[in-house]
């Protein structure tokens, strides 16, 4: 079952003035339910932007992106925000935790928006932590977390939510060899779990790992391969 | 309105941004502080004296001479009685007697009910003449030689507004003691029964004796509501203060949806927080600071001014003698108190939400990155 | 939550103080004597300039 439909996608950054630049031409592809799929370049040539869109955090300037048959290029911010809310997991390069919290409070964010009750949040907390490995750090504020520590941190925010897209954004370009291939590790839990995982990256240690599905290679904001 | 979850997180994202909206908190209930006792005390005061001037006459007539209060006599009290719509017309003897050793002035007010040989003094006037250990009694110097008068009580101290500079003596007294002969006054206090007819009366006196200040009850009562010069010396100093500290609570709250900031919000964007949700986490967050900061700086300011009776503020608003013996009524003006809610909370909480949602409906992806 | 109600406490229990202090306030009584005061003084005027430079020319300037 098609999952992620990708077509004829541009994105043009200051598209109204002279120095209009194009980040993504034409780009179309498709992604298959429990696929992980990596997204490779160097670095501009376009892997975040389609991530981006992917999300729902930006819009494309043409062409569609259908998710689990909905289009989601063109909504319109309450449904965007409620698409990234219950289908997608964001996994950043930056990690982008909220400092000054400690970990249980960054992965309870996005269960804040629902009406659950605080043991129902604990719950879907603590399954994220123990699959994201960091439960023993549940108290402790993330600015204390080494890197690996804060990435875990990270993907446990993006499982809290459970949804079927995870989308990871140079998820190991601020690790050691060492966190990057447990990284890889809990990428197969994410196929045990069924998740489909697109992942930007230029790291050659998942072109190694037999984890990955596919891989898509881009360059100056095209598909090349 | 908005869900416990979303409050409860709320509530923890600003006390990770404890620093910031403690500095706010602390800005804003000074300034509530110091207004609200600004208002309150010019209330009390006020609500004083504009209860005891319900009682005053209807019209009181005063002579003058080169812009300077005069004596009347009898025939001009004559001449007002005879106007239509007069029903009285009382003489008053009062005026002002120099005390040279502490260079102070005691007010003379007549009182009839009082024997020649007693006085009643207010407490300021009893601590002026306390000083030169006139205890029990006090002597006055007039040109017809000295009068000992007898302490017999002090005013309460309650109506302090009025009677602290006052010392209450028989009319005779007061005529000997200002030189005032028995058919001059100070002032006509004139009574006019239909209170429709005040003011035509109050233009008769004038047209009829050109040389007098007639003032309508209702004038009086006027001035004592406009009693304080807000727009002078201390009070713009105090604007002043207000406004500077306004202005860097502005700037802080501003600064709140910035730097770091707007990175949190792109984040919690990324996560599935909607503009509205992001807008409500913050309307949340600074609406307790501000409700919070108004609720304590109103509360500080009704200790300051009614328990502890205000100190330092006073003597601005009673000056140097008075200030100490005073003792504020509580009076709570709800529509200030409101007012000042709404222009100062509006902006407080506006200068926070129109930057942060302006961040939130930019394209996030760039920040999070 | 538990901030947010300990936040209301303090301010109920703060505010009873001042209700309190209001209302044992004895608003009449003082009413009463103001009005002895202002009946006795006739004209009134507020006691504030009791050294202040208005008086220091002539006895009752306006």
């Amino acid at each position: 079952m098609k999952q992620i439909t990708v077509s004829n996608v541009d994105k043009i950054y200051n598209s109204t003035k002279e120095n209009a630049f194009y980040a993504l031409k034409q780009i179309s592809f498709e992604i298959e339910a429990g696929e992980i799929v990596i997204l490779k370049g160097v670095s501009g040539s376009g892997k975040s932007t389609l991530l981006s869109l992917i999300g729902g955090l930006s819009k494309p300037s043409s062409g569609d992106i259908i998710v689990e048959g909905e289009t989601i290029a063109k909504l319109p911010d309450r449904l965007a925000s409620l698409y990234r809310y219950e289908r997608v997991g964001f996994i950043f390069q930056s990690f982008n935790l909220l400092n000054g919290l400690n970990v249980y409070q960054n992965v309870t964010a996005p269960l804040m928006l629902s009406e659950w009750s605080a043991s129902q949040r604990e719950e879907k907390i603590d399954r994220a932590l123990q699959i994201a490995n960091i439960a023993h750090k549940k108290k402790q504020k993330v600015s204390d977390l080494s890197g690996g520590e804060k990435q875990r941190c990270a993907i446990a925010r993006a499982l809290v939510m459970d949804p079927p897209i995870i989308l990871a954004d140079e998820p190991t370009a601020n690790l050691d060899t060492h966190n990057s291939l447990m990284f890889i590790e809990i990428l197969k839990t994410f196929k045990a779990m069924g998740k489909t995982v697109l992942i930007a990256t230029h790291d050659v240690l998942f072109e190694e790992s037999d984890v990955i599905d596919r891989c898509i290679r881009m360059k100056d904001g095209e598909i090349v391969s | 309105m908005f869900s416990k979850n979303l409050i409860e997180y709320a509530v923890i994202l600003l006390f990770k941004d404890r620093a910031d909206h403690l500095f706010s908190f602390i800005i804003f209930t000074f300034i509530v502080s110091l207004l609200s006792a600004v208002l309150f005390v010019s209330d009390a005061i006020r609500s004083d004296l504009v209860d005891a001037a319900k009682f005053g006459p209807d019209i009181v007539v005063e002579n003058t001479l080169a812009g300077r209060a005069y004596k009347l006599n009898e025939e001009d009290r004559e001449s007002i009685a005879d106007l239509a719509g007069v029903s009285a017309v009382e003489g008053d003897v009062e005026g002002y007697y120099y005390f040279s050793q502490q260079r102070v002035w005691f007010h003379l007010i007549g009182d009839s009910s009082l024997s020649l040989r007693e006085m009643s003094i207010g407490e300021g006037v009893k601590e002026a003449m306390k000083v030169w250990h006139y205890d029990d009694a006090f002597n006055f110097f007039s040109t017809q030689g000295k009068i000992t008068l007898k302490m017999l009580k002090t005013e309460s101290k309650q109506t302090n507004v009025l009677s602290n500079d006052v010392i209450f003596m028989h009319p005779a007294n007061v005529r000997a003691i200002l030189g005032f002969k028995v058919d001059e006054y100070s002032k006509l206090l004139v009574t006019v029964p239909n209170p429709n007819e005040v003011g035509d009366i109050t233009l008769k006196i004038v047209q009829l004796l050109p040389t007098v200040k007639a003032t309508s009850k209702e004038d009086i009562q006027a001035s004592y509501r406009h009693l304080f010069y807000y727009k002078g010396g201390i009070f713009m100093i105090l604007y002043w203060v207000c406004t500077v500290a306004f202005l860097i609570l502005l700037k802080n709250q501003i600064s709140l949806a910035y730097g770091e900031k707007k990175k949190e919000i792109a984040i919690l964007r990324s996560i599935g927080y909607a503009i509205k949700d992001i807008i409500a986490l913050k309307f949340i967050q600074n609406a307790l600071v501000a409700f919070s900061a108004f609720l304590l700086g109103v509360w500080i300011a009704y200790m300051y001014v009614f328990i502890f009776q205000a100190p330092l503020l006073r003597a601005i608003f009673l000056g140097s003698q008075l200030g100490r013996s005073v003792e504020f009524t509580p009076i709570v003006d709800l529509n200030l108190l409101f007012l000042l809610f709404v222009f100062s909370v509006i902006p407080f909480l506006a200068f926070v939400i129109i930057p942060s949602w302006k961040i939130a409906i930019a394209d996030m992806s760039e920040a999070v990155r | 939550m538990k901030t947010l109600r300990f936040t209301a406490l303090f301010f109920a229990l703060a505010y009873a103080i001042v209700l309190m202090h209001y209302l044992s306030f004895d608003h009449r009584g003082k009413e009463k004597k103001i009005e002895e005061s202002a009946l006795r003084m006739k004209y009134v005027e507020p006691s504030f300039c009791f050294k202040e430079k208005e008086y220091k020319e002539f006895a009752y300037v306006q």
